[in-house]
């Protein structure tokens, strides 16, 4: 009988071991403060208040980005004496530690945060809402209106925009010089990616030793599609899915026909392996749909040498992009030192300094939008034809994910159930159907 | 004596106190913990509500929950036997007399060293459509093999297949029960001229049976919390070809931040785990044969004596004095 106990015991604590990491994920907040806790330089500048400190929680570990962001807090500090910025860098599960932090009350006064991640933060009640601070600190009109509308919640301000990047289209000059193609222009048709996908594809025999076009199946690579041909994913406030209507519907056969009937773009099977990037960035690929932070990233070191354009359209103009900002978490104890940070960072003060010290992306602020600073993050060391005004076009239509606090279920069900699609298995209309379905499951809470 | 027994009992829980607070604070509370909570709705960020049965009602009623648990029990009915045949063949194979069989043994028990995310990453390639290993391999018999990993029809399959990789570990326990089993009753029964064979089914497998039986347990706790292989490689998908159920539960506490839910499946999970395992230890008494004990139908008495007989050495032998 005791052997039995034993196996019992042994069973539960297995079973269990999942649901006990509820409890005692909070167990990993760094002991980091401490050493900034003495700060007693700042009493000598004569500051009319105490030190305030803040923390400020960095997505990822130490890069040189946390180091450009360490030195605008340096500049931050010099000019408010009061003020003691500590960063930490979280570099792994972000959204999760800083979720269980704010839970345990003892989370980073200010953060960065992804807009896909606000509404279900907001929804929780985790972010200080920033509405009242509009016009006192920041102006929310001096941004972007359409980056502005990923940090709103219900019409409410939970965090400004820093940087965004859309998704656009880069290709290998030298492919389409050597096919004696013309170069894609912005705003192409779709029937014209086609033809120009169609004559940049080699083939030898049966193997495909080069695609015309390539693009990645995440939910912010085809949507643009399905925009561009007025159809969407949810609803306009976000209740019930809007994806199973025929727009969307011949956004997806377009996609899915380069790569299976056409056969000028690589399958969803071989991507599991090679991610489109990587056949572009080898030389496999003459079009890549993608998100402009490889441009100074993986495009780097290129031994082709490659431009970018803005996407192709055909109802309207459209494209997805990805926005890193920040917010002030609830709990927050120096809530209006923070937000006045937040805004000085999240603004013009902040931003410049930030591009200009090489920040890979975009500004979102209306006024520098338009300068030479917008791209700077973007220069190539030696290719210094390329059109980076283009990927500032894309971002004044760029498009955010949808807003739902229920994003990340949707996505990760939405992703499982296209694979389906992608693969061959299912049409295109019964596979919408099934997302269809399952998205309104997911949004009425069953 | 009373109060000695008493001190000497106190010094006993002290020794042992690092054990029990640790089991105390890290098992036994969040163990607790989590039960309260699969009876809530708890987001994380806000005080969990009080709901009732309603995780358990909405589980019964979720089609992901359908799907994960027959994603789950065919890996379990496939993997755990396939494992068990193989581990066994593979330990027969090196417990022969043979040179070098220790780097044999090192080889064979080298993959169940590495594990995790990094062989998934390698048998992600393994069963690429096109250039993967496995598909190559086919190739050279002519067969077109199939986009293993993408096609949700072979997707549970390939995972299947790739549990065989961490055959390694219970090999080597078999290996040891293999070397438990005494030289004489072979003899003896090589002498009264029993085939190898025979040999095999009547006496290494009797008393290999703790063994397998200890394996069994191990391994269908171990493939019911399968889920670090979809993670990695399928994500669930396609359609909820790979949707195992801990996977499932993982994705509604850590990505969905349901914790509440995730809570009652994995209590649910206890549940059917316990049901299985209560079967088992029911059944083995049938085919579970230990040495030193009579055969499954005289089981219970011998058991009972040997207790008495501990209990009874306890109590009357005198106390030995450690100090």
């Amino acid at each position: 009988m005791k052997k039995f106990g034993l196996a019992l015991t042994a069973a539960a604590l297995l079973v269990t071991v999942t649901s006990a990491c509820s409890s005692g994920g909070s167990a990993n907040n760094s002991p980091s403060s401490s050493a900034a806790g003495g700060a007693p330089s700042a009493q000598t500048d004569a500051a009319p208040a105490e030190t305030v400190e803040l923390t400020f929680g960095f997505n990822g570990g130490d890069s040189p980005t946390y180091d450009l962001y360490k030195s605008i807090f340096k500049e931050y500090e010099s000019a408010h004496p009061n003020v003691k910025i500590t960063p930490q860098a979280i570099a792994k599960d972000f959204t999760s530690t800083i979720m269980t932090r704010i839970a345990g009350g003892n989370a980073p006064d200010v953060f960065w945060i992804s807009n896909q991640d606000v509404p279900s933060f907001a929804d929780r009640n985790a972010l200080l809402d920033l509405t009242a601070y509009d016009g006192k600190y920041f102006n929310s009109s001096d941004f972007l209106d359409n980056v502005m509308a990923g940090y709103k919640w219900k019409d409410h301000i939970y965090g400004l925009p820093g940087d965004a990047a859309p998704i656009v289209l880069f290709y290998n000059k030298e492919m389409f010089d050597k096919a004696k193609v013309e170069y894609p222009k912005a705003g192409m048709s779709w029937d014209e990616l086609l033809q120009k996908a169609k004559a940049l594809t080699v083939r030898n025999g049966d193997q495909i030793e080069q695609y015309g076009y390539a693009q990645d199946l995440s939910w912010n690579f085809w949507a643009p599609f399905v925009w561009q041909n007025n159809g969407d994913i949810l609803s306009s406030d976000g209740k019930k899915s809007a994806i199973h209507s025929p727009e969307a519907l011949e956004a997806f056969t377009f996609i899915r026909s380069l790569m299976n009937e056409y056969k000028v773009a690589p399958t969803a099977s071989s991507m599991q392996t090679t991610p489109s990037y990587q056949l572009f960035q080898q030389g496999k690929v003459a079009m890549y749909f993608g998100g402009a932070w490889v441009a100074s990233t993986i495009l780097r070191d290129t031994n082709f040498e490659w431009d970018v354009v803005a996407p192709p359209a055909r109802k309207t103009k459209a494209t997805a992009m990805a926005l890193g900002g920040f917010a002030v978490s609830k709990t927050s104890k120096h809530a209006e030192e923070a937000v006045k940070f937040l805004s000085w960072l999240a603004g013009k003060e902040g931003q410049t300094r930030k591009f200009n010290g090489g920040f890979a992306g975009l500004p979102t602020l209306k006024s520098l939008i338009n300068t030479p600073l917008a791209t700077k993050g973007f220069e190539h060391p030696t290719y210094k034809n390329i059109h980076l005004q283009e990927i500032v076009d894309a971002t004044q239509y760029a498009r955010v994910a949808p807003s739902s606090a229920d994003w990340t279920q949707i996505n990760t069900e939405m992703t499982k159930l296209l694979q389906l699609y992608w693969n061959g298995e299912q049409e295109a209309e019964p596979a919408l159907a099934s997302v269809d379905k399952k998205i309104n499951e997911i949004l009425a809470g069953k | 004596m009373s109060a000695m027994t008493r001190k000497r009992n106190l010094t006993g829980y002290l020794f042992i106190s690092p054990w029990l607070i640790g089991l105390a604070c890290f098992t036994l509370f969040p163990l607790g913990y989590s039960f309260g909570l699969a009876f809530t709705d708890w987001n994380i960020l806000e005080p969990a509500k009080f709901v009732g049965l309603q995780n358990f009602d909405k589980l019964v009623h979720d089609p992901n929950v359908r799907d994960s648990l027959r994603v789950t029990a065919i890996y379990v009915f496939c993997s755990v036997p396939l494992g068990t045949v193989l581990s066994i063949l593979l330990a027969i194979l090196l417990n022969q007399n043979v040179k070098g069989m220790r780097i044999f043994r090192t080889l064979f028990y080298l993959p169940s060293v590495v594990s995790g995310v990094a062989v998934s990453m390698m048998w992600i390639w393994i069963f690429e459509g096109n250039y993967g290993l496995l598909n190559t391999v086919l190739s050279w018999f002519g067969v077109k093999g199939p986009d293993w990993l993408a096609d949700s029809n072979t997707a549970l399959l390939s995972i299947i297949i790739m549990s065989l990789w961490g055959v390694g570990g219970s090999m080597v326990i078999y290996l040891a029960g293999l070397q438990g089993v005494p030289r004489s009753l072979h003899e003896a029964a090589e002498l009264d001229g029993a085939g190898p064979l025979r040999r095999f089914l009547h006496i290494t497998v009797p008393m290999l049976s703790p063994t397998v039986f200890f394996n069994l347990i191990m391994g269908l706790i171990g493939s019911f919390q399968v889920f670090t292989q979809a993670l990695v490689m399928t994500g669930g998908g396609p359609g909820n070809a790979t949707l195992f159920y801990v996977l499932y539960l993982y994705q509604n506490a850590f990505q969905f931040f349901k914790m509440g839910y995730a809570s009652a499946l994995g209590w649910v999970l206890f549940v059917i785990i316990l049901i299985l395992i209560l079967v088992l230890f029911q059944t083995s008494g049938r085919w579970v044969y230990y040495e030193g004990e009579a055969p499954a139908i005289g089981r219970p008495k011998p058991r009972r004596t040997q207790r008495t007989r501990t209990k009874g050495g306890g109590s009357h032998a005198p106390q030995p004095n450690i100090r």
